[in-house]
C-alpha cells in the first residue's frame, strides 16, 4: 500500500484528495455534492475550447522553440525586450491560469527564471477579448486606468520576484 | 515526434490538476450565495480594498464573473477602490488553485507569487482611485 502510494505522482494525489472530499461530503450532504458536480460539468463543458487551444499553443510552442533555444534567450539574466515579450505572450493567452502552470513548470526545468514565470501570470489578468465587456460594465477610463496598472505592476512583481530568487554571485 | 512528447507530459500533470481544480470551484460556487456579497463591505475605503482583494483572491471562475459582481458592487455604491481591487485579485491571485501551483511551480514561487499579486491588487486598488479623482 505504502508503496502503491508512493507510485502515485503528486498531481494525482491532489486530484484523488479532491475527490475524497467529495465522497465525504457527499455522505452528509448528497444534494450539494449533486449541485456542485454539475456546476463541475458545466465549467469543464465552458473550458473546453480553451483547453484545445492550449495544446495547440503547447505543441506549436514546442515544435517552433527548441529547448536550447530557451536557454539561450530566456536564462537567467535577461533584458527587458525578453521582459516586453514574455509580458506580450501572458497578455495573448487565453483559458484558465491552472492550463499554464504544467506547462510553465516545465519551461522552469528548462531555465526559465521566476521572474518572467510572474510576468506571464500576471499578465494573463488583462483579458482583450473581454474589454468591451469591461468597458461596458465600468466605463472607458475606469478600465483604461485598470488595464495599463496592471501592465506596470506585472513588471514591479516580476522584478521582485526575481530579486527573491536571484542566486546570490559566488 | 520530440514536441509530441513533451505536449504529451505537459499534458499529463495539467490533466488530474485541471479535474481537482474544477472540482474545488464547484464546490465554493455552489456552497456561496455570490448575491450577498456586497453586504460584507463596510463603506472603509481601505478596509473594502482589503475585503475586495481578500474575496477576488478566493473567489475563481471566468473574469466575466467578476466584472459582473464587480459592476453589481459598484452600482451598490461600493467604492472604486474595492472593486478594482476585486477584479484585479480574482484574476492574479488564486487561493484555490494555490495547492495546483505549489506542486507544479514550488512552494516558495507560490505563496510569494499569491502574496505580492494580493499586495498589488490594493495597490492597484488605490492607485485606481487616485487617478479618477485627479482625471
Amino acid at each position: 500500500m505504502v508503496n502503491f502510494l508512493k507510485n502515485i505522482s503528486n498531481v494525482w494525489k491532489f486530484f484523488w484528495v479532491i475527490c475524497g472530499i467529495y465522497l465525504g461530503v457527499s455522505i452528509f450532504h448528497p444534494v450539494f455534492i449533486q449541485e456542485s458536480f454539475e456546476q463541475f460539468i458545466f465549467l469543464l463543458h465552458q473550458i473546453s475550447l480553451s483547453f484545445v487551444f492550449v495544446i495547440i499553443f503547447m505543441y506549436t510552442f514546442n515544435v517552433l522553440i527548441s529547448d536550447k533555444l530557451i536557454k539561450k534567450y530566456l536564462h537567467g539574466n535577461v533584458g527587458w525586450k525578453q521582459y516586453l515579450l514574455v509580458a506580450l505572450v501572458g497578455v495573448l493567452s487565453t483559458g484558465p491560469i491552472y492550463l499554464w502552470f504544467a506547462y510553465l513548470s516545465r519551461m522552469k526545468e528548462q531555465g526559465l527564471n521566476e521572474g518572467l514565470i510572474s510576468l506571464f501570470l500576471y499578465n494573463r489578468a488583462i483579458k482583450l477579448p473581454f474589454i468591451p465587456l469591461m468597458i461596458e460594465y465600468f466605463s472607458v477610463k475606469i478600465t483604461v486606468v485598470i488595464v495599463v496598472l496592471v501592465f506596470l505592476f506585472s513588471f514591479l512583481n516580476a522584478l521582485l520576484i526575481r530579486c527573491f530568487f536571484k542566486k546570490p554571485l559566488s | 515526434m520530440n514536441a509530441l512528447k513533451k505536449t504529451w507530459k505537459s499534458l499529463k500533470m495539467t490533466i488530474p490538476i485541471l479535474l481537482g481544480i474544477l472540482l474545488l470551484i464547484s464546490l465554493l460556487q455552489t456552497g456561496v450565495d455570490m448575491d450577498k456579497l456586497a453586504t460584507v463591505f463596510q463603506g472603509n475605503l481601505l478596509f473594502d480594498a482589503f475585503i475586495g482583494a481578500s474575496l477576488g483572491s478566493v473567489f475563481a471562475g471566468n473574469s466575466v464573473t467578476s466584472y459582473i459582481l464587480g459592476g453589481e458592487f459598484f452600482d451598490a455604491g461600493i467604492s472604486i477602490m474595492a472593486v478594482s481591487a476585486f477584479i484585479v485579485a480574482w484574476v492574479t491571485v488564486g487561493v484555490v488553485q494555490l495547492p495546483a501551483e505549489i506542486l507544479l511551480l514550488g512552494r516558495k514561487f507560490a505563496l510569494l507569487r499569491n502574496f505580492i499579486s494580493f499586495l498589488s491588487a490594493i495597490m492597484i486598488g488605490i492607485c485606481t482611485y487616485f487617478i479618477l479623482l485627479i482625471w
